[in-house]
């Protein structure tokens, strides 16, 4: 890791640790922000990124280690004390005052106005109003920076989501600022606000000499402001080095691309398969050019995926490409533009989710997806609501899918492990026997050798002949048992091939760092 | 021998005054606590009219019984209000099917905050109190008929030799035997039946439930109806063994919310227990103990005053402080139910 010299240093953080019970979130992380830098912070989910963020900024007491700002100790500081000291910081999700207008939202922000004070407010209104009147000018001059005039008496709770994001820069404008972490200031954003919010982040490092450091996904957003780029995965620091060469790094990219398995020896690899079906749009489950997305901006753009019988077909991808909500468009929680979904060959895109439900799709979501105060046999029982016939033959199936479960059948689903209610969430959407099973993210916060047994179950299921599709976190592992993958950047298939295939693809291993 | 005489007698003194009647007022309260806490569980508010739906459906009650007894139709020892139950309960269910329709469905189909639909059940809960004074007025009515006493203070002197008896009014055996039958019907009904199945997966995961295949109307229409048939029977027993007056339905939501919080609001079994906590703590702290421990204590020990730890005309406060006492200390109740 290049050391810099400390005169340049405006963060250091040395040795920083923080544990969460027995899970390391962050361990032994050593980094350090020069002045005038833009530095970019990147890796896998659950890499630390935002614990790190955290403790930096006081929200979190380190278990150990320590944070210097301009060679100062602020280790442990509250968020309050670190701001007057210059070190702010702004959320993924932007926090607004939603009923106050823009300019209000930014004149809120220096400390101390003397108006605060009643004995002010009503013996020195002189002072107060001269006082309030400096801090006007000088939101006008932030708004007039960021270009967010037209909106400056709007209230900010109908800004659009990039709009908020501006105003939480804007924000920092109004104190003197050492130091601003970003989180993710890019996430829903869209490109062109996204340049914007960019151009700006850029004219404040030049013009005002701020220091940036910031999460971001969009790695074409880092490689145009971030040098240098820090990756993290697992809670510490794998990377270090300017934006080409940390996507270029091999660690890096096999971070992304997730854990490989712990034992190969439970698993067969799909073999024996000459490729995949040429033809898709005969498959089971078939999405088609789907476009559509939340709120006026599309987040799927024309993107296809599909699962034929006695396939295990995955969707993998960036962080934000769309993969949940392609998954979420199958099902009908999502509303298409334009696009087809056919169930077996039949047009399903107009119905709701419930009637898709009804139609043989079975959907395991990614979290809440068990009934945490009803026993396991009663969950398995509410996944076959619609079914009229006797239940028996099919419960004994599931039995015999997750042994596991026989001898918990009578506990609280609530009372289970993370592994064993994976199970039980797959048992309960296999009760209705399905004609296609859907999953959003199964071994997500699941310890490696239960993420192990999870997929082997998985390939189970689709040898008793139901076709799965999921949506992983996990690529090497997914598309280890995969028939066929598909990588979505953006909203758009980049790649579709057997998982095998894809794997071996050195562009595909690339793509998962969002480039 | 005396002493034995003394203790008996102060065994029967607390079961005529502070057991009975507690039991007898925790069964109502429960019936009423389990109507509040299964709207909470699936609607996902605080019904405040719930205590003027019970009014309405004892006023039904009330009416057919007194036609019921004006054409001469009687149960024999068992109050006429019985057989006119049913008629009250079906009237109830129409009246809240309505109301949902009118009101709470329109906040629902918004997805209202749960703060906006209790505020909409505060309306309703004043147009139920106007109609229901409006139809059979303010004052106190009674409707009670047949045999009035299981077991009768007189007999139970002259059959044990006591100085104290022991009284057992109809009413209050009633009340507890129907609510029993009630428990039971809900407890089958909630674990044992699809329908149950359904409005225990919706209380407990809403979207998964959907995913399921449960159809969220219809497990609202089932809960609106349970609550109208616990409400009604809950009303009508308390008419029974009190007296029906439309302003006390109004004074019970405070116990019955107590009721329901105390025991973890959304949980059945937790209504049930909080029921009797709510009605034994009012009746214990209330209770004159006097005459208690003239019967325990030497002679000389007897004491002056009353021995009351609060007078009954502040058997509300009890209620009031155990809601404040559970939502400081545990809000989740005692079956840990969802947290308001």
């Amino acid at each position: 890791m290049p050391r810099h010299d400390d005169q340049t240093d405006i963060v250091s953080v040395q040795r920083l640790s923080k544990h969460f019970g027995g899970l390391k979130a962050i361990d032994n992380v050593s980094i350090h922000i020069s002045r005038g830098s833009i530095t970019g912070l990147i890796g896998p989910n659950g890499a630390g990124k935002t614990t790190l963020f955290n403790t930096i900024a006081g929200l979190y007491a380190p278990t150990f280690g320590t944070v210097l700002l301009d060679g100062e100790d602020i280790t442990g500081l509250k968020p309050h004390r670190l701001f007057a000291k210059g070190l702010l910081r702004t959320f993924q999700i932007a926090h607004e005052y939603s009923r106050m207008s823009v300019i209000e939202n930014l004149m809120m922000v220096p400390a101390g106005q003397s108006g605060e004070s009643l004995v002010h407010a009503w013996f020195r209104p002189g002072q107060v109003a001269l006082e309030e009147d400096t801090i006007y000018r000088k939101a006008r001059e932030v708004i007039d920076f960021l270009n967010l005039g037209a909106v400056a008496d709007e209230l900010a709770g109908n800004l659009s989501g990039g709009q908020k994001k501006l105003l939480e820069l804007g924000r920092t404008m109004m104190v003197d600022a050492r130091i601003v972490f970003l989180d993710e200031v890019g996430a829903g954003v869209n490109r062109t606000l996204l340049r914007e919010i960019g151009d700006a982040i850029i004219k404040l490092n030049r013009e005002k000499g701020y220091t940036f450091c910031m999460i971001e996904h969009d790695m074409e957003f880092i490689r145009r402001l971030c040098d240098p780029v820090i990756c993290m995965a697992e809670g510490a620091v794998l990377a270090v080095g300017s934006a080409e060469e940390v996507q270029n790094n091999e660690e890096v990219i096999e971070a992304y691309l997730g854990r490989g398995l712990e034992n190969k020896a439970g698993f067969q690899a799909p073999q024996n398969r000459s490729g995949t079906k040429p033809d898709r749009s005969s498959c089971a489950l078939v999405g088609e050019e789907m476009v559509g997305g939340y709120a006026g901006s599309d987040i799927l753009k024309g993107c296809a995926v599909n699962v034929d019988q006695g396939e295990i077909a995955v969707i993998v991808g960036p962080n934000g490409a769309g993969k949940s909500t392609a998954m979420k468009a199958l099902l009908g929680m999502l509303k298409l533009r334009t696009g087809s979904v056919r169930l077996n060959g039949e047009e399903i895109s107009h119905l709701s989710v419930q009637e898709r439900i009804a139609k043989g799709i079975a959907f395991t979501p990614q979290n809440g997806n068990i009934f945490l105060s009803m026993s396991v046999r009663e969950n398995l029982e509410m996944g076959a609501f619609l079914r009229e016939d006797d239940l028996d033959e099919t419960l004994q199936q599931i039995y015999q899918l997750f042994p596991a479960l026989v001898t918990i059948q009578n506990r609280l689903a609530g009372e289970l492990s993370g592994g064993q209610r994976q199970q039980v969430a797959v048992g309960r959407a296999l009760m209705s026997r399905p004609s296609v099973l859907l999953l959003d993210e199964p071994t997500a916060g699941v310890s490696p050798i239960v993420m192990d047994d999870l997929f082997a179950r998985i390939l189970e299921v689709r040898n008793a002949g139901v076709p799965v599709l999921m949506v992983e976190q996990n690529a090497r592992q997914s598309l280890g048992i995969a028939d066929i993958g598909f990588v979505l950047v953006v909203g758009e298939n980049r790649h579709t091939d057997t998982g095998q295939a894809l794997l071996a693809d050195p562009e595909v291993r690339r793509s998962f760092l969002g480039g | 021998m005396q002493a034995v005489t003394d203790a008996l007698n102060a065994v029967v003194l607390l079961l005529n005054f502070v057991i009975v009647p507690g039991l007898a007022y925790g069964s109502q309260l429960a019936l009423g606590a389990l109507g509040i806490t299964l709207v909470f569980g699936i609607l996902r508010f605080a019904n405040f009219a719930h205590g003027d739906t019970m009014a309405f459906g004892a006023m039904v009650t009330i009416l057919v019984t007194w036609w019921l007894q004006s054409i001469g139709v009687s149960l024999g020892p068992l109050p006429t209000a019985l057989l006119a139950l049913p008629v009250g309960i079906l009237a109830t269910i129409v009246m809240v099917m309505v109301t949902d329709k009118l009101v709470y469905r329109h906040y629902r189909h918004q997805k209202a905050a749960p703060v906006t639909l209790m505020i909409a059940s505060i309306g309703v809960m004043f147009m139920m109190n106007g109609i229901v004074r409006f139809v059979i007025g303010p004052n106190d009515r009674n409707f009670l008929d047949g045999e009035r006493f299981i077991i009768r203070a007189r007999d139970f002197k002259a059959w044990t030799g006591l100085n104290e008896g022991l009284s057992v009014k109809v009413s209050q055996g009633l009340t507890v035997v129907i609510m029993l039958v009630c428990v039971a019907g809900l407890f089958w009904l909630l674990h044992k039946t699809r329908t149950g199945k359904a409005m225990r997966a919706y209380s407990d995961n809403e979207d998964l439930a959907l995913l399921s295949g449960v159809d969220p109307d219809r497990v609202v229409r089932v809960t609106w109806i349970l609550a109208a048939i616990l409400a009604t029977i809950a009303g009508t027993l308390y008419g029974l063994d009190k007296s029906f007056k439309p302003f006390t339905y109004l004074q019970l939501l405070l116990p019955m919310f107590a009721a329901a919080i105390v025991g973890g609001i959304g949980s059945p079994i937790g209504a049930i227990a909080g029921g009797y906590v709510v009605a034994f703590s009012e009746v214990v702290i209330t209770y004159a103990y006097k005459k208690v421990f003239i019967y325990l204590l030497p002679q000389s020990l007897e004491p002056q005053g009353l021995m009351q730890l609060l007078s009954t005309d502040y058997k509300f406060a009890v209620s009031f402080m155990i809601l404040v006492l559970v939502l400081l200390v545990k809000p989740t109740g005692i079956v840990k139910g969802k947290v308001l």
